[in-house]
């Protein structure tokens, strides 16, 4: 069960990178037509699509943009331009570049080599080229051969593309974004696999994209990775892996839970606009002690599977999800939210959630429920959520809820559900000037400071029609 | 009659303990010699010397009945004597009828029927009502006594009244005893009434119980240990309380909460001298005025009643009491850092951290404070909480060693708070001890400091230092208006002394008061959270820079002295 996530975890090789430059020759990934120099590669034109397209070619120049150097400087990693702490710098380069091995020269000064001045290129997702740049072009059995045992990542799965995914948009042991960064100024990270993809200019092709059911199955990949990586993530934490990773650890809590104003249109401490403290109080029958809930973002692969298991949609085999099982995800999110844990209790809790998952939701069930997966999978989970949400729902639930519908892919959706899904949209779009965002909760003063945003009342129309229409076509 | 302990105040004893400071005036070997045969001394650790209560551990509450048998009305016979000139006797009818203390308990009581708890003016009661049901707490858990009557009705955890049975000790609010400590002792053989009480130092007063809240430093210290907190007493508002509704306890300014209060008191100032030819039967009364001078400042002896008046009238008092209410509350607040570190219920509780480090919004519009040194993004105290000790009349090797001491307790503070989210208990509680004595010597330097007269020049260069402590801190809402009750204050009393020309600082104060809201008085329509929510909004979108401006034009004026009159 261990060896589940440390396979994983090892995927990460000796093997040493070639830069992208060597898998640009015009005749391999550099050429400038699609399909034609060989039979084996989708497009051949895989390198100046990622080049010029491709936001993951121009992540060296973020990491060297005036407001990475004010986040580097304010978290203590440059002073004034150079390198004073490696330690944090190589916490950055781990996503920022494909390589990340830090060697200072004079004072503070970081020799730059094309694997760390290109960005993310081709082998940051691919793997370190060394073991087999000069064998891969020999036929789909060079393929099998080098992602076996040459350090080559594989990619056609859906899971297994977007666990290499979230090991940067989640976080790894050792690549922590956590909540230091962020406070620094590093924009949080939202992970969803598939609306990710579809905003991706791709440089390859999938087969089955043409199938409705493929960005629902996009969406399920992006769910299951996110909770292993999660989880790994909070075992790193509290066992300290990095320099940087640290425990009580804010970034594993809900944003919204405390970034909310302490006025009366937040719609958490004084819900009612009018300032009449008879309906003041927030309702802490679940919450009696007014501490922050986990942040479920990564969390909720658990809930998704488990539920699909315990209601016969998909198959475990022999393997039975459980009380015992759902038990242990239960004190796991017990632990996070108190700051006062200890780490050993939740590193072990973590360990146990692993167990459960890997035994019981592992591998091979994850690439059943996969193929399975359809729409209507996808609206009983799209349900599940939309019917969860509080009033006024809190940005982050709402969000996830709003993307599991939107994975749904409807090819020709009535009116009423695509201007459902707008106005869900547009509720949930960061207004001007990035402030926290907050659902409206009367028509008139909310609008003024928000922007364009829909009332409360348009926004609980479209939501009870987006449940209507989910109730409708569950089977 | 139900007996309650003392409200305990920390470290008297540090006064004989630290015996450099030639603090006290000169009556005072005979009061150390009392105090230090019922105190171990040195050997202490420092949460001993923290514990120890100011006043006679001995005394006992006799409930405010008893007082107002005396202080409700003068009668005849007391005017006639002179004493109404020194003492009001009005003391309780005052406080009843006008002080909010005396509501305390009214306000938060939750065991009316609904029907009334509807009324507009019982909606205190209907938020506390709807605050015990958020928090789940029932009537037999005792929370309601333990949690919110600590402040609100003077409880104790040794008190063990039922407080919706027992009629004869029903608490009506925050009462005289609670501020002034208990009254078993000072008005046993009527000893209060004596001629001689009214020369008694502060020493010998709180051996009888009686804590001597003429002192800036002794007063906050009261204020303090409700409208900051006391872990010792339970009295904290806790994070789950504020979420469940609680108004946020404003940050605390000592002259200007005073002020907010009707006063029931006299101070020195208003007390005239006994014209002895004239009114031989009040001089009879009464020991010789300058004793009562003597007994309460550091003056010098060798000069005549008259001139002592003199130097007393022309002190900067309330200036002096807002600067050492504002060392005080930062004091009292790292203690309360260092308690938590020590309870397992309280450590990690939100409400020891800056409301506004996590509810800030999500905004890169409104610039977020930083201090240097910080890690961004974790939870530190509250910023009003920290500054500098600046606060003292003379520079000496004593209060420099404390200034260090004290910029020291602060880094490593500050440092515990970086090392781990939440903060390193384990490095709080190592530097607790320390932390402690520093507390407790700073204490006793401002125990002294209230026995000064604070000159003009020394408030000028006291502003100066508080605005540049300060300088970089004013985009947090609750600093910028502490240091603005500060300015404030100081301003209007050079204006009263002459010192500085109002009409051109009126005008800035006006604007200051209009940017930052300083009155505390909460119109009569509204209520207080409308109040409450209104004042949050003001800080969300506080100019730092408009409020920096203008309190340095203040600094200038005052700085500049009456020669800016043209």
């Amino acid at each position: 069960m261990a060896c589940y996530f440390e396979s994983r975890a090892t995927a990460q090789s000796d093997w040493e990178f070639r830069g992208a430059a060597s898998c640009a020759a015009s005749g391999c990934h550099g050429g400038p037509r699609a399909g034609v120099s060989s039979v084996h590669v989708a497009r051949g034109s895989e390198y100046p699509l990622w080049l010029e397209s491709d936001p993951h070619a121009r992540s060296w120049l973020t990491m060297n943009s005036p407001q990475a150097t004010e986040i580097l400087t304010k978290l203590g990693a440059l002073r004034e331009g150079r390198i004073v702490e490696p330690r944090s710098y190589r916490n950055c380069l781990t996503c920022h570049a494909t390589d990340h091995d830090v060697e200072l020269q004079g004072e503070g000064i970081m020799p730059v080599r094309p694997s760390i001045s290109e960005g993310v290129g081709c082998e940051a997702c691919h793997g370190a080229a060394e073991g087999w740049y000069d064998r891969h072009y020999q036929g789909p059995e060079s393929i099998d051969v080098a992602i076996a045992s040459r350090g080559m990542i594989p990619t056609k799965s859906l899971v297994d593309r977007a666990r290499m995914c979230a090991k940067c948009h989640v976080g790894s042991d050792d690549r922590d974004m956590n909540h230091d960064l962020i406070a620094a100024g590093h924009p949080a990270l939202y992970f969803d696999m598939a609306a990710y993809h579809e905003a991706y200019n791709k440089h390859w092709r999938d087969d089955e994209a043409e199938s409705t059911a493929f960005r629902s199955q996009l969406w399920l990949a992006g769910q299951i990775a996110n909770f292993e990586a999660e989880l790994e993530l909070i075992q790193a934490r509290v066992q300290r892996k990095t320099f940087v990773s640290c425990w009580p650890e804010f970034a594993q809590l809900q944003c919204t839970d405390c970034h909310q104003q302490l006025l009366g249109r937040s719609g958490r401490v004084f819900n009612n606009s009018k300032g009449n403290p008879a309906a003041s109080v927030v309702n802490l029958s679940q919450n009696t002690s007014a501490l922050a809930r986990p942040r479920m973002w990564n969390l909720n692969g658990w809930s998704v599977l488990a539920n699909a298991l315990d209601s016969g949609r998909i198959e475990g085999g022999s393997l039975k999800y459980d009380k015992i099982s759902q038990e242990d995800f239960e004190t796991l999110l017990a632990l996070l939210r108190d700051p006062k844990q200890s780490q050993e209790r939740i590193s072990e809790s973590a360990a146990r959630v692993q167990s459960q998952w890997s035994n019981i939701l592992g591998k091979q069930t994850t690439r059943d429920a996969l193929e399975r997966w359809d729409a209507s999978h996808q609206t009983a989970v799209g349900l599940t959520l939309l019917r969860a949400l509080d009033s006024p729902p809190q940005w982050e639930p709402a969000a996830m809820a709003y993307l599991s519908v939107w994975a749904l892919d409807r090819r020709e959706p009535a009116p009423a559900w695509t201007e459902a899904l707008a106005t869900l949209r547009s509720g949930l779009l960061f207004p001007p000037l990035q402030k926290t965002p907050a659902f409206p909760l009367s028509s008139s003063k909310d609008t003024d400071r928000l922007g364009e945003q829909p009332t409360s009342e348009t926004f609980r129309q479209a939501l009870r029609v987006l449940i209507d229409s989910l109730e409708t076509n569950l089977p | 009659m139900m007996k309650r302990q003392a409200p305990r105040v920390a470290g008297w004893v540090l006064i004989l303990w630290l015996g450099g400071i030639e603090w006290w005036c000169s009556p005072a070997s005979a009061q150390q010699s009392s105090l230090s045969a019922a105190f171990p001394t040195i050997e202490m650790s420092a949460a001993q010397v923290d514990t120890l209560s100011a006043v006679n551990p001995h005394a006992t509450s006799i409930g405010v009945k008893e007082c107002a048998a005396c202080h409700t009305q003068p009668g005849l016979i007391y005017p006639q004597l002179g004493v109404t000139r020194f003492v009001r006797l009005t003391e309780a009818t005052q406080w009843f009828s006008q002080d909010k203390h005396a509501v305390a308990y009214e306000l938060v009581r939750i065991d009316l029927p609904e029907a009334v708890r509807r009324e507009p003016s019982h909606r205190s009661n209907q938020l506390a009502k709807e605050m015990v049901d958020a928090l789940g707490w029932q009537p037999e858990d005792g929370n309601f006594q333990r949690q919110c009557l600590t402040c609100h009705a003077g409880y104790e955890q040794t008190d063990h009244r039922n407080l919706n049975t027992d009629a004869s000790r029903i608490p009506i609010g925050v009462e005289c005893e609670d501020c002034h400590g208990p009254g078993s002792l000072y008005t046993e053989r009527s000893q209060h009434q004596q001629p001689s009480w009214r020369t008694k130092g502060p020493l010998e007063k709180a051996e009888l119980g009686l804590i001597d809240l003429a002192n800036p430093a002794l007063c906050a210290e009261v204020c303090l240990s409700c409208h900051l907190g006391n872990l010792r007493q339970d009295r904290f508002v806790t994070h789950a309380m504020y979420a469940a509704g609680h108004p946020v306890l404003p940050p605390f300014e000592l002259q200007t909460f005073l002020d907010a209060m009707p006063p029931h008191w006299a101070d020195l100032k208003s007390k005239p001298l006994v014209d002895k030819e004239n009114e031989p039967t009040v001089a009879a009364t009464f020991q010789h005025q300058k004793d009562v001078y003597l007994a309460k400042f550091d003056l010098d002896a060798t000069r005549s009643e008259s001139e002592l008046k003199q130097q007393i009238m022309q002190a900067y008092d309330r200036s002096q009491r807002s600067r050492i209410g504002t060392e005080l509350t930062s004091a009292v607040g790292i203690a309360m850092i260092f308690d938590a570190a020590e309870q397992d219920e309280r450590w990690g509780d939100f409400a020891l951290y800056d409301c506004m480090g996590c509810h800030q919004i999500l905004s890169q519009e409104r610039p977020r404070y930083r201090v240097e040194g910080r890690i961004p993004g974790r939870a530190f105290p509250p910023l009003w909480w920290s500054v500098d000790a600046t606060a003292t009349t003379e520079s000496t090797e004593n209060t420099d060693a404390i200034f260090r001491g004290r910029a020291d307790l602060r880094g490593r503070i500050d440092q515990a708070f970086n090392r781990i989210p939440f903060g390193d208990r384990q490095a709080v509680q190592e530097m607790a001890r320390e932390g402690r004595l520093q507390l407790a010597n700073e204490r006793l330097a401002y125990v002294a400091e209230g026995r000064q007269i604070l000159s003009a020049e020394k408030l000028r260069s006291d502003l100066k230092r508080l605005f540049e402590d300060r300088r970089e801190r004013l985009t947090d809402y609750w600093v910028a208006r502490q240091t603005a009750w500060t300015m404030t204050i100081a301003a209007r009393e050079l204006i009263a002394h002459g010192e500085l020309q109002s009409e051109a600082c009126e005008t800035i104060l006006t604007e200051l008061d209009q940017l930052l809201r300083l009155n505390l008085r909460i119109p009569q329509r509204q209520s207080v959270l409308g109040h409450h929510v209104e004042t949050l909004e003001i800080a969300n979108q506080l100019d730092a820079d408009r409020c920096r401006g203008l309190l340095e034009k203040i600094l200038q004026l005052a700085l500049h002295g009456p020669a800016s009159r043209q």
